[in-house]
């Protein structure tokens, strides 16, 4: 997919994190939306139906892993691509993530490079 | 008398009105000092933003031409704060400007101020930054510092920093008990497998807190190159450490670790005298669910001490030990995995 025409959504609760990841993916030709928590997260994800969703574990109302057991019953969000970027780094955060359906893993601090080819790559898929 | 009297009353009065003058302006300077700060941050954040996130090596136009001290101060403020969030290149982008640019020195000066809060700041930003060269100053404040909450910033610093030059450091810290040992595991942690050949001279301390963080360290890390090395001081540490708590810390370790030196360890670990060593073997023979710990779980099914026999029936399930399939733990244990336990 066209980078130009991708809408991504990054929810994370931290703001400087949250600004870092919008800049460079706008940079890039993507459409970002954004959300400080689980429960707006979820609400732009069904809002809004982005092509890929960036999420956060540890956010106030609801966690990232609970966003994305809801975002994968949902019939119509079905075929989102799903990253969690999250400062949980345990093998079994990792395990419960990608049980719950996420399409990938990236551990903070982050690397701005390697998570704009991971989208890339995840949205090329599509 | 009474003339007297008025006089110190007038006194009175006009020093608590010129103290409530002086507090007053303070007041309203300090606003105007955090709305002018305030201002500083707004108008650099994009820059810095942008420096960060993107891959030029050059920075922003905003950012090569700063001229107050002022607003290099807040520059290196916002530097810290995202500078912190990132790795790889654009973290290696920041050091080298922050070195050249003369923050981390600024920074390090910092770390010998006279109040507490600016020399933890200091550490903070240090770490954020994530210059090299700045470990052996943080070293020193770790070593040094009167302030505890300085001690811990230092500390954590040297992780963020990722260098392998502060492990010894923060190892001696960790058996001089001058931060807690979860500061330092963590740290340790951040450093990754640059620290283990530290931590496994660590193992062999003379300090049980050391042990106990250098072989819940090595767990959490991995083997790195040194696989060999690492399960055979977990082996010495799981089975021969005089105390309980970092034998089961070893060999939760060696349940991480893997490989089938270490199931054979884990195996050994079973029949420990204390049934704190033999629960966490048999939670590490559950999580490695290796055929050579098989027998060793069996076993510990008819061990003597519920928990035990409980942690048994779950490495049993992993393994399909058949063994026990009348103990009631193994039904517990089956629910369990079938609800997704592991």
């Amino acid at each position: 997919m066209d980078s130009v025409h991708a809408k991504v959504l990054v929810a994370d609760d931290e703001p400087h994190l949250l600004r870092l990841v919008k800049f460079r993916l706008e940079r890039e030709g993507y459409e970002v939306l954004t959300a400080v928590d689980g429960e707006s997260a979820l609400q732009v994800a069904r809002d809004e139906h982005p092509d890929l969703c960036v999420l956060d574990v540890m956010m106030p109302k609801r966690s990232g892993f609970d966003v994305l057991r809801e975002l994968r019953s949902d019939e119509t969000c079905a075929g989102m691509k799903v990253i969690m970027l999250t400062a949980r780094a345990q093998d079994r955060d990792v395990d419960v993530g990608f049980s719950l359906g996420a399409d990938d893993y990236i551990t903070k601090p982050f690397s701005p490079q390697e998570l704009r080819v991971r989208i890339g790559a995840h949205l090329s898929k599509r | 008398m009474i003339v007297a009297v008025e006089l110190l009353a007038a006194c009175q009065l006009a020093v608590i009105s010129a103290l409530a003058v002086v507090l007053t302006c303070r007041r309203i300077a300090i606003a105007r000092a955090g709305r002018h700060r305030q201002l500083l941050l707004d108008r650099y954040r994009d820059a810095v933003v942008e420096f960060v996130g993107l891959d030029d090596d050059a920075p922003p136009e905003p950012l090569a031409g700063l001229r107050t001290a002022e607003q290099r101060s807040a520059v290196g403020e916002l530097l810290a704060e995202y500078s912190g969030t990132v790795r790889g290149e654009s973290r290696s982008r920041v050091a080298a400007f922050v070195t050249d640019q003369g923050y981390a020195a600024a920074a390090a000066r910092d770390l010998r101020a006279r109040r507490a809060w600016r020399r933890g700041t200091a550490a903070k930003a240090l770490g954020d930054f994530g210059v090299v060269a700045s470990v052996g100053e943080l070293a020193d404040a770790l070593r040094l510092d009167a302030s505890w909450q300085v001690r811990v910033s230092a500390a954590r610093a040297m992780g963020r920093v990722g260098h392998a030059q502060a492990t010894a450091d923060l190892v001696s810290a960790c058996a001089g008990g001058s931060v807690p040992a979860g500061i330092v595991a963590q740290a340790l942690l951040d450093i990754g497998e640059e620290a283990l050949p530290w931590l496994l001279g660590a193992m062999a301390s003379a300090e049980q807190r050391v042990r106990l963080v250098a072989c819940r360290v090595v767990g959490l890390i991995g083997v790195g190159a040194a696989e060999a090395e690492v399960v055979a001081a977990l082996e010495t540490a799981a089975t021969a450490d005089p105390e309980v708590v970092v034998r089961v810390a070893a060999s939760e370790a060696l349940g991480r670790v893997g490989g089938l030196d270490a199931a054979l360890a884990i195996a050994a670990a079973t029949a420990d005298p204390e049934a704190a060593v033999r629960c966490a073997a048999c939670d590490a023979a559950a999580r490695l669910a290796a055929p050579e710990t098989a027998a060793a779980v069996a076993r510990a099914l008819d061990d003597g001490d519920p928990e035990v026999r409980r942690s048994a029936a779950r490495a049993a399930v992993m393994l399909g030990v058949a063994d026990g399939s009348g103990s009631p733990f193994m039904a517990e244990a089956e629910a369990e995995l079938a609800w997704g336990w592991r």
